[in-house]
């Protein structure tokens, strides 16, 4: 029934890992000597701790060859600097997750490929624009004034909705240009709006690209130049419009781009 | 530490115990119950009991039915945890390659890749066979259809290998430090260089600054070599992969290398 060897390997190499990660202190003293080197009384006074738990841990780091002492001073080793760049990677990886728990544990996560949250430390600047009772509107209108200032669009869209629609051909009009990746569904009830006609006439001009896939989309990403956003659907298969992940930096947009580069391999052109 | 100080709470908890990340790691598979897993580890039955309750208290895992499986945010978590593992999988099971070299060639964006490596391996020197590295590097570039490489340093056989490559069509692209530019352009044979770059396989291109790495990526292999810290190269290790994620690891620092390096113009 299992492949005992598989598990095995699977968690064997969690050793070093939970060496490094089931104290505080062990990350605490990597974190702190990957800005400068640092002797027990420097130790002592950022971190606040007894000599006795911060030589324990320094000790502990020299024995697996991560730390170097010289002369009374601490500094990492080349492997101890691969580590300590690793860790921080960890942190920042958790970090979006970490924030708002509740958010990732009532969506649905099955539109994220495994391979997107490796990369998740590109995240770390993002915010959860979210509605609340003085305003239920809060992140739709937030998300309509974002996209009327885009500029060049890249959108997966798992929902049909006329607001989204008059915002990207009023772009498009501007000069803007769309890729869009959309479902069988969405796509059919664009082929029966008013505002189809309008997109065969700009995909004409070149400036529109539709394609579709043939699964169900559970994501709704738009990447313009400037911001990338990520609305998610409840675990019960209603698409939250009280929610959504902004990011206004080149490396949230690096991520998004990624995601909408696994589901674009996947699908195919129809306009 | 603005980051650890959000997460550090939860990775100790879930690392304090060996078992729990057991739990975490066998229910990747999909839902299990106590009996499965405890089967499945050799623990008993009343520890895996008492920790997946705990990881069901913190949002890790959820019973559905008599079955226990990941929430997302397990999911989320184990994954994650499993690259992390990786990583220092690569930098653990490699150590005398990393330590006490200088890395400063690679960039946080490259050390961020570093899981790509994972299952790498070393090539090192022995009293029994002291060009071992060499002899690896040279078997190599024999077999290879295509080759981006980045010399820092010179070694006389390498501008002929590099010369017979070019003369067979293979594809290949190198960057060397300038000092050694004009040596290397000499060796292959200046008549043998032009030939290759007017037929479109053959480029060279030269970095003014220090290069501190050797790299040679193929499509079927990516390897590595350091400086040691005292300056010197360390022809005695190489670090080597023929995993696609460690060859496209590989093709970023080229990239970058070969965005930043001077083209060079035969007259």
């Amino acid at each position: 029934m299992f492949n005992e060897e598989d598990s095995l390997n699977k968690y064997n190499d969690f050793l070093t890992v939970r060496f490094l990660l089931a104290s505080k202190m062990r990350p605490l003293l990597l974190l702190l000597l990957s800005d400068s080197d640092y002797d027990l009384n420097a130790f002592r006074e950022e971190l606040d701790k007894p000599s006795a738990s911060i030589l324990h841990g320094l000790k502990e780091l020299e024995r697996i060859n991560l730390i170097n002492k010289n002369f009374k001073r601490y500094s990492l080793s080349s492997k101890g600097i691969l580590c300590s760049a690793s860790l921080k990677k960890l942190f920042k990886d958790l970090y979006v997750f970490e924030i708002n728990r509740d958010f990732w544990l009532n969506h649905s996560i099955e539109s994220i490929p495994h391979e997107s949250f490796k990369n998740t430390y590109l995240l770390k600047d993002s915010i959860f624009v979210e509605s609340d009772e003085h305003n239920l509107s809060k992140s739709f209108t937030k998300y309509l004034d974002l996209l009327s200032n885009c500029g060049n669009m890249e959108i997966i869209l798992p929902i049909f909705l006329e607001e989204h629609l008059e915002i990207i051909l009023e772009n498009l009009e501007n000069g803007d240009n769309l890729l869009l990746i959309t479902n069988d569904d969405v796509l059919s009830s664009l082929k029966k709006s008013k505002y189809y006609a309008d997109l065969v006439d700009f995909s004409k001009r070149g400036q529109v690209i539709i394609r579709k896939v043939d699964y169900d989309l559970k994501i709704f990403l738009t990447i313009c130049e400037d911001f990338m956003s990520l609305s998610l659907f409840f675990k019960d298969g209603l698409f939250d419009n009280s929610c959504f992940i902004l990011n206004e930096y080149p490396d949230g947009i690096e991520w998004a781009k990624t995601l909408f580069k696994s589901h674009f391999e996947k699908s195919i052109r129809v306009l | 530490m603005y980051y650890f100080s959000i997460v550090g709470d939860e990775l100790k908890f879930l690392n304090n115990s060996d078992i729990r990340i057991k739990v975490l790691v066998d229910l990747l598979n999909g839902p299990l119950k106590i009996r499965d897993i405890a089967k499945k580890s050799l623990l008993s039955y009343s520890s895996i009991s008492s920790n997946i309750h705990k990881l069901c208290d913190e949002g890790y895992v959820e019973k559905i039915h008599n079955s226990f499986q990941l929430t997302n945010l397990g999911f989320i978590y184990i994954t994650i945890l499993m690259d992390f593992r990786d990583v220092i999988s690569a930098i653990t099971s490699n150590s005398d390659f990393w330590l006490d070299h200088d890395i400063s060639a690679l960039s946080k964006k490259d050390l961020n890749k570093l899981s790509s490596l994972e299952g790498s391996e070393l090539i090192r020197c022995n009293s029994m066979d002291i060009y071992k590295t060499h002899k690896e590097f040279k078997r190599l570039f024999k077999n290879s259809k295509n080759l981006k490489v980045i010399f820092p340093y010179l070694h006389p056989e390498y501008p002929k290998l590099i010369r017979r490559l070019i003369l067979k069509g293979i594809k290949v692209d190198l960057i060397v430090s300038k000092d050694i530019l004009d040596s290397f352009l000499k060796d292959i044979g200046k008549d043998v260089v032009k030939k290759g770059i007017y037929e479109g396989n053959f480029s060279i291109k030269y970095f003014t600054e220090d290069i501190k790495i050797a790299l040679a990526i193929s499509n079927e292999f990516v390897s590595l070599g350091l400086f040691r810290l005292d300056g010197t190269y360390d022809q005695n290790r190489l670090l080597l992969s023929n995993k696609q994620k460690a060859i496209n690891w590989g093709l970023t620092i080229f990239d970058y290398y070969d965005v930043n390096a001077f083209s060079l113009i035969l007259d």
